[in-house]
């Protein structure tokens, strides 16, 4: 039996959520054993009408999302798609650049993100974890949950994902503008936007 | 939570701010920033009732974009480092915003969209209340009252009244001493605007000099016939 049949069965069976770490343990194999059977695995299922999704810490079995019309057809649960405009911006920074703290989050939105992170927590969509650097503060990170309402199956596969925080890093990085309000360099990533004076 | 003007609804300062600048099809820095002060301002104008809380959020970009503002205005206005990080970190701000506003257009399409169901819950557990066996009527009774006592009780915020640090008026004479102390202009730069007409810089020089008579501002020549440089530097009785 293979590493990727052996983590197939206990996903199977255990019907839930399970950490690499707890994998780890159970199959007795070190991580990188561990990352090359869960590769392995998603390579059997893909185009198979179960999944694999996974975050940085876990990963579970799902439907595939191309099944998801039929399923939803079956399922009793309301589901709820109505984001919100908060919810919706709050999302998109814990998504793209999370695990992230709350202040972090306030500074690019601009505004108090202490309630809709709350909401967006109760919903599943949003886990709140102990912050390594700071033992006072949290940090924000998406839910298998989330990738799961959004059809995703790990974190590449948000669209754009390595271009937006290249581009992000590469704003923090710039320098001060000259004091006669010269631009510095920009990193337009819309080039379609024209200097109308 | 948003606020409505009129038909649109902002987030927020930022929100609002990328909004105008985008408005006017302009890249984020401080020129296009500078040029959206008074749209931004008017607009926060017309928030009424807006909660404490949120409008601070508004008032501290609205003084970022005003020190910006200034700053083109006056371009020699001395900034403090402070001051020239705030604009700095609003620009990048800004910029963040709007990278992520673009991300959540693909976040939005994909919500809820073709969605990956994971396994339900096969049988229900029918829960069964098993007691610690030494759980007696004392135990119980005693952590009812120990519950009791935990409950929240209303208390009487302490109330203090919050010290001055410094007031309004004196900020802005503070202000308008560091604009006023540091104007500084040349004759030329002065003149450029209505050189065609000669008169025009006969009475700008004869202006000139009635300030200097007036001790508003001092005047130096490098050499004959070189430009002539104006400065107000708290000036009182003219030099000669």
């Amino acid at each position: 039996m293979t590493n990727a049949q052996k983590i197939e069965a206990i996903l199977f069976w255990k019907a839930e959520p399970i950490s690499f770490r707890k994998l780890s343990s159970l199959l007795n194999i070190n991580n990188d054993e561990l990352r090359a059977g869960i590769l392995d695995l998603e390579k059997l299922l893909s185009g198979r009408g179960v999944t694999l999704i996974q975050t940085d810490e876990e990963v579970m079995l799902g439907t595939a999302k191309e099944l998801s019309p039929l399923i939803e057809q079956l399922t009793k649960d309301e589901l709820s798609r109505d984001l919100g405009k908060a919810g919706l911006e709050t999302l998109s920074i814990v998504l793209y650049q999370g695990p992230i703290s709350r202040a972090d989050i306030d500074f690019i939105r601009g505004v108090n993100s202490q309630f809709i992170l709350r909401a967006l927590m109760i919903r599943g969509l949003v886990e709140r974890i102990d912050n390594p650097k700071d033992a006072r503060s949290f940090l924000y990170k998406p839910t298998l949950q989330l990738y799961a309402f959004m059809g995703i199956t790990k974190s590449s596969d948000l669209p754009d994902f390595e271009q937006v925080q290249k581009d992000i890093e590469s704003f923090k990085s710039q320098p001060l503008t000259g004091s006669n309000g010269e631009t510095s360099g920009e990193s337009t990533v819309d080039s379609s936007k024209k200097v109308i004076q | 939570m948003p606020f409505t003007v009129k038909t649109t609804s902002f987030e927020g300062p930022l929100d609002l701010l990328l909004d105008l600048i985008e408005k006017r099809k302009l890249f984020i820095n401080d020129v296009s920033l500078a040029k959206v002060t008074d749209d931004f301002i008017a607009h926060i104008r017309q928030f009424d009732n807006l909660p404490m809380g949120e409008s601070a959020h508004f008032i501290l970009i609205a003084s970022t974009l005003l020190l910006i503002k200034s700053k083109s205005l006056l371009p020699n206005l001395n900034l403090t480092e402070e001051e020239k990080g705030d604009i700095h970190s609003l620009e990048i701000r800004l910029k963040i915003y709007k990278r992520i506003k673009e991300a959540g257009i693909n976040v939005s399409k994909l919500f809820g969209n073709e969605i990956i169901f994971t396994q339900s819950q096969s049988a229900p557990t029918i829960p069964v209340f098993v007691p610690n066996q030494d759980y007696n009527l004392e135990k119980i009774r005693l952590c009812l009252l120990d519950l009791i006592n935990r409950l929240p009780k209303k208390e009487k915020l302490p109330q203090a009244i919050v010290r001055k640090v410094i007031s309004l008026e004196e900020m802005i004479n503070t202000l308008t001493t560091r604009i006023t102390g540091h104007l500084r202009l040349s004759f030329k730069e002065f003149t450029k605007e209505h050189k065609e007409n000669r008169v025009n810089v006969i009475v700008s020089f004869l202006a000139m000099l009635e300030l200097v008579k007036q001790g508003i501002v001092q005047v130096t020549q490098e050499s004959a016939f070189s430009d002539i440089h104006m400065e107000t530097k708290n000036v009182g009785v003219p030099k000669y």
